[in-house]
């Protein structure tokens, strides 16, 4: 995923270095109140280790290997903002000591693997991890998923900077200056290789890294809640959810209803339905584009639109919560008791 | 300059490389790219030969060859590229450089340039008058060739820029070079150290490689491979850390209280100005003559 010099425009790639200078500057902020001392050694050794495990060979299907960029397994273990310092360390020295990667698309580069890649994936993975134990299979999963999605999203970030060249920067008669393809070209396919092979690599990376320091070393594990045992905070019962669980499927059941009680009473659509002119829709009329609506489409909708809602609840809950330190309950020291 | 010792580039796991099987595992692949980083960051044969870009100072030429990188990005012609490409050529002729590296480069960056933009020669791509049809209405078009050309050719003045700025300075005179362009202390106090354990973490991933294939017979499935790969990483990060320690008690113990300091080189001379002023100023020029005459 490097992109090296000139392939982008300068009216792309300065930008993205103007960009990245203040990003820079304020992780190197954070980072100076947190680890303070300890700071450069701690990100010079972990920018170091960022390097080298790109070069791991990854075994893949027809006997071929694959390579993880690893940004997502170093901001789970180190934190975002060392993960965007260490990766733009390691994409500096592949710029200016091997030259690879550009040195001028280095702004360019740091935007894609060292912000869009770590923040995407640790915000999945805190996401999806929860307030789960250190030690827990759902922190592996979590972390598997945070690898493919963030390897996916930054894929995402370097297919539109390419994409937007012909338009950014073109001669007098039209011609590309630089990439020559547009985004209905780039996304299609950096998007389908990352989705289809490397992210599969990037996320089996990150899982199993994560899964081996966890049988090993949990203690190194960043942001894990402690086993303490204790029992967790009082909820809203399993009885009612289960409850409310079937209501909401005997409801999703019965909502072809919507189709049949008009055409058995004869009545019209109802005032306002239907799609508008100038929005569409992925289901317009509950029916598949250019169709009416049928039973079957109809079931589809409301299966979608009651996941869909519950999905932005969950993630409403998870944002509204998110200081899990507080909300763990507190340890217990037995040896104060003695 | 006093160059490294023999024993310093053990050859050890060379053997283990250049053995057969003839279809390389992946830890034997990744063994071979673990060297040639490690010869890479300690080779500086090239960087200490008496050569013109090797003689000037790091804080003069870095800004010139970033500079002239700069206007190769700034160029729209296929002459003006044919030109800043001609003044890479010659620089590398005066500073020594193998005609093997040099032209070594075509092998990489700007043939996959030149293969990833060929569809942009089709008139599908690029509408104009056709040079070679095809039928079915596809043909190649004469502007389709001149967006190729020029992607591929502005690749390559670009990576040659780049090589030669690797190949005739050493890391650490590098990263102060960086000095030059406002690059902050920290952070090039962060580069220099981070090359200097980029060495020390590939000895270790070199290790870690070493032990699997002294150890396994055969090779596993895939699962146990992928298994193995993801543990070794964990492994290293576990050095890492340990490391990360070690280094920063070490430097407590020598002294380190946080600060930044750098030992500064005496200034650069003269003529390393001089030659700054007038790579920059070709550059320029070249910019000038591409922007007025043969756009």
């Amino acid at each position: 995923m490097h992109i090296p010099d000139s392939y982008l425009s300068p009216q792309t790639a300065l930008p993205a270095l103007a960009v990245m200078a203040p990003l820079w500057a304020t992780a190197a902020a954070k980072l100076r109140r947190t680890l303070r001392l300890r700071q450069m050694p701690l990100l010079a050794l972990g920018a170091a280790f960022t390097f080298v495990i790109m070069l791991f060979n990854v075994p893949i299907p027809f006997a071929s290997t694959g390579h993880a960029v690893g940004a997502v397994l170093v901001a789970i273990l180190l934190g975002p903002w060392a993960a965007l310092l260490a990766v733009s360390l390691a994409l500096a020295v592949q710029a200016f000591v091997f030259a690879d990667g550009g040195v001028l698309a280095l702004g360019a580069n740091c935007l894609t693997m060292a912000v869009i890649m770590p923040f995407t994936g640790w915000g999945v993975y805190r996401l999806l991890a929860g307030a789960a134990p250190a030690g827990a299979a759902r922190r592996q999963w979590a972390a598997g998923v945070a690898g493919y999605v963030g390897l996916n999203a930054a894929a995402l970030g370097a297919a539109v900077l390419f994409g937007i060249q012909p338009w950014v920067a073109h001669d007098a008669t039209g011609r590309a200056l630089y990439f020559p393809y547009g985004l209905a070209v780039t996304v299609p396919v950096m998007v389908g290789e990352h989705a289809l092979v490397f992210g599969w690599v990037e996320a089996l990376v990150t899982g199993l890294a994560l899964g081996y320091l966890q049988r090993t070393a949990p203690g190194i594990l960043p942001n894990a809640m402690p086993e303490t045992g204790a029992p967790p905070r009082a909820r809203v019962s399993q009885r009612a959810i289960r409850s409310l669980a079937w209501g909401l499927g005997i409801l999703v059941l019965l909502s072809p209803l919507g189709i049949l009680l008009p055409r058995w009473l004869h009545a019209g659509g109802a005032w306002g339905e239907g799609a508008t002119a100038r929005w569409h829709g992925l289901l317009p009329n509950y029916a598949l584009p250019g169709q009416e609506p049928r039973i079957l489409t109809y079931l589809l909708a409301g299966v979608l639109g009651a996941g869909l809602i519950l999905l932005l609840a969950w993630i409403a809950r998870r944002w509204l919560a998110r200081k899990e330190p507080d909300d763990c309950p507190p340890r217990v020291d037995a040896s104060a008791n003695q | 300059m006093i160059a490294l010792p023999a024993w310093m580039h053990p050859p050890i796991s060379e053997q283990a490389v250049t053995a057969t099987p003839a279809r390389k595992s992946a830890p034997r692949r990744a063994l071979g790219t673990l060297l040639r980083l490690i010869g890479t960051l300690l080779d500086d044969r090239l960087a200490t030969r008496p050569g013109l870009l090797q003689a000037i100072d790091p804080r003069a030429k870095t800004p010139a060859l970033i500079g002239l990188i700069l206007v190769t990005a700034f160029l729209h012609t296929v002459p003006g590229l044919l030109a800043v490409y001609g003044l890479a050529v010659a620089l590398a002729v005066l500073s020594r450089v193998p005609a093997r590296r040099l032209f070594g480069v075509w092998l990489a960056l700007p043939l996959l340039s030149a293969l990833i933009a060929l569809p942009a020669a089709l008139n599908l791509v690029t509408p104009g008058a056709p040079v070679c049809p095809f039928g079915h209405g596809i043909a190649v078009t004469a502007p389709g060739c001149y967006v190729v050309a020029r992607f591929a050719l502005r690749a390559l003045a670009g990576v040659t820029f780049a090589l030669l700025l690797v190949a005739t300075t050493r890391p650490d005179h590098l990263f102060h070079g960086l000095r030059a362009l406002g690059a902050p202390r920290m952070a090039v106090m962060l580069l220099a150290m981070m090359a200097r354990y980029l060495v020390v973490l590939a000895r270790a991933a070199e290790e870690i490689h070493l032990t699997k294939l002294s150890r396994a017979i055969t090779t596993g499935t895939l699962r146990q491979e992928q298994a193995w790969v993801a543990a070794g990483m964990g492994a290293l990060f576990r050095r890492t850390q340990a490391l990360g320690e070690d280094v920063y008690l070490a430097m407590l113990a020598r002294g380190y209280t946080g600060e930044t300091r750098m030992l500064d080189a005496a200034p650069p001379r003269p003529r390393d100005w001089g030659l700054l002023a007038g790579l920059l100023g070709i550059g320029v020029g070249i910019w000038f003559l591409d922007a007025g005459i043969w756009r």
